[in-house]
C-alpha cells in the first residue's frame, strides 16, 4: 500500500515537470515583427493600394521566415528543441499562406472584385490566428479575435478604416508577449 | 541495454513487480517521459524543469546513458559546450512497458477500492 502511495507521488510530480515543459511562447521578437509588418501592410491599402500585392507577397514569407529562425534560436537558448513543433507551425501558416494563394484567382477572374478581396484575405488571417491560438498559442485567439472585430468594423469605417484596424492589431501583437507574463531564459549548458 | 523487469503478475499489487527498476526513481522517469515527447533537451532545462542539483541530475542521466536509454550530444553554443539529450529507441521502449505495467496497476488498484 506505503508502495502505491510512493507511485501516485511520483506520478504527480511527473505530471508537475510535465506542465511546466509546456509552459512557453514564441519570443516577443516575433510578435514585434508581425506588429511591425502588420502596421505598414494594412496602412498600404490606405495610402498606396497599388502596392499592397507586392508588399505581402514579400512581407508574409520573409516574416515567416525570420519567425521561424527566431522560434528556432529561442527553443535552442532556452534548451528544449522539438522538430515536430517548428513542423506543426510550418504547416499551420503554411497552409494560410497557400489557402491565400489559391484564392487570388477568385479576383483575377472576376468572380469577386479585387476591392472586397483584402476583406475575405482578413477574414483568412483572422480565422487562421485564432485557430492558432486553440491549438499551439492562447494569446493569439485574441489577436484573431481582435482581426475579425477589425473585419467588421470595416464596413462602418468611411475612411482609412485599414489603417485604424492595422493600427490596433500590430498594438495587440505588441503588448502581447508583456501580458501574462514571459518565462525567462537561461542559456543553456 | 538489459531489461531489469520482472514478469508482472497476476494480481496489481503484485504487477508492481513488473516495472523497469531504472525507471522508478521519479527523476529518471521524470527525465524519460519529457525526453518521449520529441524534445531534445539541454542539461540545464533538464535541470530546471526537474529542479534537481547538477551532481543528483548528471548522476541519473549518466545511468540512464548507460544503460542505453538515452543518447547524448555536446555541441558549442556561444563558446560554452552544452550537451543535449534525446530517448533512445530502447529507451522509448522501456518507457512504454513501464508506463503500460503502471496503468495496469493504477487500474487494478481502483477497481480494488
Amino acid at each position: 500500500m506505503e508502495q502505491l502511495k510512493q507511485l501516485e507521488n511520483d506520478l504527480g510530480y511527473v505530471r508537475e515537470v510535465v506542465q511546466r515543459s509546456e509552459h512557453d511562447r514564441s519570443p516577443a521578437g516575433v510578435y514585434l515583427l508581425w506588429a511591425a509588418i502588420v502596421l505598414v501592410g494594412f496602412a498600404l491599402v490606405d495610402f498606396a493600394p497599388t502596392r499592397v500585392g507586392l508588399f505581402w507577397v514579400v512581407a508574409g514569407p520573409l516574416g515567416g521566415l525570420i519567425s521561424g529562425i527566431l522560434g528556432w534560436r529561442h527553443s535552442v537558448r532556452r534548451g528544449q528543441v522539438r522538430r515536430e513543433e517548428g513542423i506543426q507551425w510550418g504547416l499551420h501558416w503554411g497552409g494560410m499562406m497557400a489557402a491565400i494563394l489559391l484564392a487570388v484567382p477568385l479576383a483575377a477572374t472576376g468572380v469577386i472584385q479585387w476591392k472586397g478581396f483584402g476583406n475575405v484575405l482578413l477574414l483568412v488571417i483572422s480565422l487562421t490566428y485564432f485557430l492558432a491560438g486553440v491549438h499551439l498559442e492562447r494569446p493569439l485567439i485574441w489577436i484573431g479575435a481582435l482581426m475579425a472585430a477589425g473585419y467588421v468594423a470595416l464596413f462602418f469605417i468611411p475612411a482609412y478604416g485599414w489603417t485604424l484596424v492595422g493600427a490596433l492589431v500590430a498594438a495587440g501583437l505588441a503588448v502581447t508577449p508583456l501580458i501574462g507574463g514571459r518565462e525567462s531564459v537561461t542559456p543553456a549548458k | 541495454m538489459s531489461p531489469r523487469r520482472n514478469e508482472p503478475d497476476a494480481t496489481p499489487w503484485e504487477g508492481l513487480k513488473g516495472l523497469d527498476k531504472l525507471l522508478e526513481h521519479r527523476t529518471r522517469l521524470g527525465i524519460c517521459v519529457l525526453l518521449s515527447r520529441g524534445h531534445s533537451l539541454s542539461f540545464s532545462r533538464l535541470k530546471s524543469l526537474l529542479e534537481e542539483t547538477d551532481g543528483s541530475l548528471g548522476a541519473h542521466l549518466r545511468k540512464l546513458e548507460d544503460d542505453g536509454y538515452l543518447t547524448v550530444r555536446r555541441k558549442f553554443q556561444d563558446r560554452k559546450p552544452v550537451s543535449w539529450y534525446a530517448l533512445t529507441p530502447a529507451g522509448r521502449r522501456a518507457l512504454k512497458t513501464h508506463l503500460g505495467v503502471l496503468a495496469g496497476v493504477v487500474k487494478g488498484s481502483a477497481s480494488a477500492r
